[in-house]
């Protein structure tokens, strides 16, 4: 019974498919050697009655180098291994991606054999509120929630997990009969822990802030972000804007309070108009200079260490 | 007196030390200003990796208001610790709205200054490339450093950039 008739008679069709649907070995890449060396100890493991084995390489293979004829071999493994509803995925993926290409017997061939798989399977809708919600089952990813798209799994009881950006994931189990079961509705609410708090002040008449290229607003200004860096930009009639960016983390309030500067001069053009961004560098020169008025001259000590012209200056820690 | 002295070379030694390396960012544009560009951001940071491990980026704003407001020129020293590599994000505004922004990577100079030139160009007014990629001469051309500011453990948030940075 291990022998499968179907996997057997699959390897006429598959070995002329990877005849005429591989390059030839010397244009392949190493992924196309890799998926034909899968391919060929997939076939082996079939032969000696190793179906999970077989669908293993099979599977290997066919992410390495899709072919329908990989897929369909894949297809009568898993059935052969007794994974119905993998088998029942595969022969549906094999007409959706290859239908067109295989043949009309090949083709009526996997639609019999996905028929026969779905009467043995439990079928479940499940739906998620808001929309879109990946799934898991079994702590396997199994697509996204859709009232359309009915779930196929083995008969029995089953975990599954329903997962949203920005929501807290839902788990529930449910055990399921053959044919159609009733629909498992997730509601996902706001993951409260993935949000923070962001308060902006500003001791500068009239500035607003905005936030991540939002609309400007009055402050002082509170507003709940998500967990992650953000943008804020202040602006005050007759100052510079200023841009700061913020890391608010789930559950922790933070407190940004900026001062602007005012608008003059805006954009220095002249060569000799440079100043200074730090204060440093000019405490450490006066200090130097107190130091030497008794004696020596300012000049001797600063010539050679004369900053470059810049409009701005920044000195990295 | 013998105390003098050492504080008279010591002081002798610090005048005597040359500024320290920098990275010296003109930005230039074709664009008209201020009617096409009326306001650049600009971003900087310093790494102490290859990687990128980054000190809390410090920014500066620059309204154009003058025809004559570009070249402008942006001098960022090294310090002691972020000492791998400066970043810099400039992004040109115009009437608020972003219209077009470009990153540098440059590692720093052992000594002197090292001249970076960018251009803030017509071409990439607009112009939107996928998340790893910016606009250079109107085209869609790898970041050097990707999604820089996206990973927070790559900022070191205890660390500013800039000392007048909360």
């Amino acid at each position: 019974m291990t022998k499968r008739v179907p996997c057997r008679s699959w390897f006429g069709f598959l070995a002329s498919a990877l005849c005429f649907g591989l390059p030839p070995a010397e244009a392949q890449t190493d992924a196309e050697v890799e998926a034909q060396r899968l391919f060929e100890s997939g076939v082996a493991a079939s032969t000696a009655g190793d179906a999970a084995g077989a669908a293993e390489a099979f599977e290997r293979s066919h992410a390495l180098f899709p072919h329908p004829g990989t897929l369909k071999n894949l297809a009568a493994s898993l059935e052969t291994a007794g994974r119905a509803a993998e088998s029942w995925r595969a022969w549906n993926e094999l007409l959706d991606r290859y239908g067109a290409v295989i043949s009309e017997a090949a083709r009526a061939e996997a639609q019999a054999r996905a028929a026969a798989l779905d009467q043995r399977l439990a079928r479940v809708v499940v739906t998620s509120n808001p929309a879109g919600a990946q799934l898991e089952v079994d702590d396997r990813p199994a697509g996204t929630a859709s009232p359309d798209a009915p779930l196929r799994l083995e008969p029995g009881e089953h975990r599954f997990t329903a997962r949203l950006e920005g929501r807290e994931a839902a788990t529930r189990t449910a055990n399921l009969a053959a044919g159609d079961n009733p629909p498992l509705a997730f509601e996902l609410p706001f993951a409260v822990a993935s949000f923070g708090t962001l308060r902006v002040e500003s001791p500068t008449a009239g500035a607003t802030a905005t936030i991540d290229g939002g609309s400007a607003e009055a402050l002082p200004l509170s507003c709940e972000l998500e967990a992650g860096e953000h943008e804020v930009r202040l602006e005050a009639p007759g100052h510079l804007a200023r841009v700061e960016r913020v890391l608010i983390e789930p559950g922790t309030p933070v407190r940004l309070e900026l001062e602007v500067e005012t608008a003059t001069p805006t954009t220095p053009g002249g060569e000799g108009g440079g100043f200074w961004d730090g204060p440093w560098p000019w405490v450490i020169g006066g200090v130097l200079a107190a130091g030497l008025a008794g004696g020596i001259t300012a000049g001797v000590l600063l010539a050679p260490g004369e900053p470059v012209a810049g409009d701005w200056r920044v000195r990295m820690p | 007196m013998r105390r003098a002295a050492v504080i008279l070379a010591a002081l002798l030694a610090a005048g005597c030390d040359g500024p320290p390396p920098a990275v010296r960012l003109t930005l230039e544009t074709d664009l008209a200003m201020p009617a096409e560009l009326d306001e650049i951001h600009v971003l900087a940071a310093a790494s102490r990796t290859e990687a990128g491990q980054i000190c809390g980026p410090t920014s500066r704003g620059f309204r154009l208001s003058a025809t004559d407001a570009l070249p402008l020129r942006l001098v960022i020293e090294r310090g002691e610790t972020y000492t791998v590599w400066v970043w810099a994000r400039i992004e040109g505004f115009a009437g608020g709205r972003r219209i077009l922004a470009r990153e540098v990577v440059h590692a720093w100079p052992d000594e002197g200054v090292t001249e970076v030139t960018v251009r803030l160009e017509r071409a990439c007014v607009d112009r939107t490339c996928g998340a790893a990629d910016q606009c250079i001469e109107g085209s869609c051309r790898p970041l050097q450093m990707p999604g820089l500011l996206d990973d927070a453990e790559r900022i070191d948030a205890d660390r500013p950039c800039s000392g007048d940075t909360p």
